[in-house]
């Protein structure tokens, strides 16, 4: 697979309180700002938040659904902007492209993000390793050796 | 990294490995798919053991659930108080006298993976605490905080999770 430099298609998500509390739930996150409506807006915030490892689920699927499994992810760095609460249509996209090759592999960051109407609600960059000789997934620790990020997303 | 406002018991925390976590659950299947089913995320390395095996050894956890695995159970038989997950946040919080914090970004870097089986136990590390300042959740600092997870069996290193907080809601 040769990747320079690809947008990616874009998805769209209704975010529903169920989105939010099993994305909590299922990443074993108890924090009340995820499931409880009252306590989060005593804490200042507009309603229950899909947490941080839910956002990043949402963005590594987002991602290998366009890369495919054969992609392995080394990195990434999330910024979370606006909080996301039951009833945004929220949209992904994503630009990838290529940064170099070693090991066999080919690396990739992707910049992603996630909109609702014009307003940027999150975004990540991620790090991931393409086949090239070689599959990412038969690297062993001493030979993955991931690149470092090239800087900050938007 | 820190500002020198800090209260002295929280600024001698900063660099250390404060809380090791060696509670937690087994990573198994059940689990992988209802997070993957919770994001709406159908890569087979989560669910498809013989295609997960060709391609990558063998099915493996989505990695947005590194921090996940030795979070304890929200309630325990017997009456024991369950420990914090993320305890150093929480103790960082009461040095600093914030009782509300807020993720404000996460950087992760992924080792070996995580495989139906494992046991994980993670090391938390404080790196920065910054000055006190304002932004629309009020008044609080923002402080960092890495987390290395480790296989129990064999103490591989899994990842590296670094996260960023800002806290706020303290005494005026």
């Amino acid at each position: 697979m040769t990747v320079t430099a690809e947008r990616l298609p874009e998805r769209q998500v209704h975010v529903t309180a169920r989105h939010v509390v099993l994305g909590a739930m299922a990443s074993r996150d108890w924090q009340p700002q995820h499931h409880d409506h009252g306590h989060a807006l005593t804490a200042g915030l507009p309603g229950i938040i899909l947490n941080t490892p839910a956002q990043t689920g949402w963005f590594c699927g987002y991602l290998t659904d366009w890369a495919g499994p054969q992609a392995r992810i080394a990195r990434w760095r999330l910024r979370m902007i606006v909080p996301i609460t039951p009833g945004t249509d929220i949209v992904f996209s994503g630009e990838a492209r290529r940064v170099g090759d070693s090991g066999g592999v080919l690396w990739i960051e992707a910049d992603l993000a996630i909109h609702a109407g014009a307003t940027l609600y999150s975004s990540a960059r991620f790090l991931a390793a393409l086949p090239g000789a070689t599959s990412p997934w038969s690297l062993d620790d001493a030979a993955w050796t991931p690149p470092p990020l090239s800087g900050t997303p938007a | 990294m820190t500002a020198g406002d800090v209260p002295p018991e929280a600024a001698a925390w900063i660099g250390r490995v404060m809380v090791v976590e060696r509670d937690g659950v087994t990573v198994e299947p059940g689990s992988i798919a209802l997070f993957a089913a919770a994001v709406e995320d159908g890569n087979p390395l989560y669910r498809d053991t013989a295609e997960a095996a060709a391609l990558a050894g063998g099915p493996m956890a989505p990695p947005a659930l590194l921090s996940a695995w030795n979070r304890p159970d929200p309630w325990m038989a017997g009456g024991a108080p369950p420990s914090r997950a993320l305890e150093l946040h929480f103790r960082v919080k009461e040095a600093l006298g914030l009782p509300k914090a807020v993720v404000t970004r996460a950087e992760t870097e992924l080792h070996a993976p995580v495989r139906p089986g494992d046991h994980v136990y993670a090391e938390q590390r404080l790196d920065t605490i910054g000055p006190m300042t304002a932004n629309k959740l009020g008044t609080g600092r923002y402080w960092t905080i890495s987390v290395l997870y480790r296989r129990q069996a064999d103490d591989a290193l899994l990842g590296i999770e670094t996260l960023g907080f800002y806290g706020y809601g303290g005494a005026a």
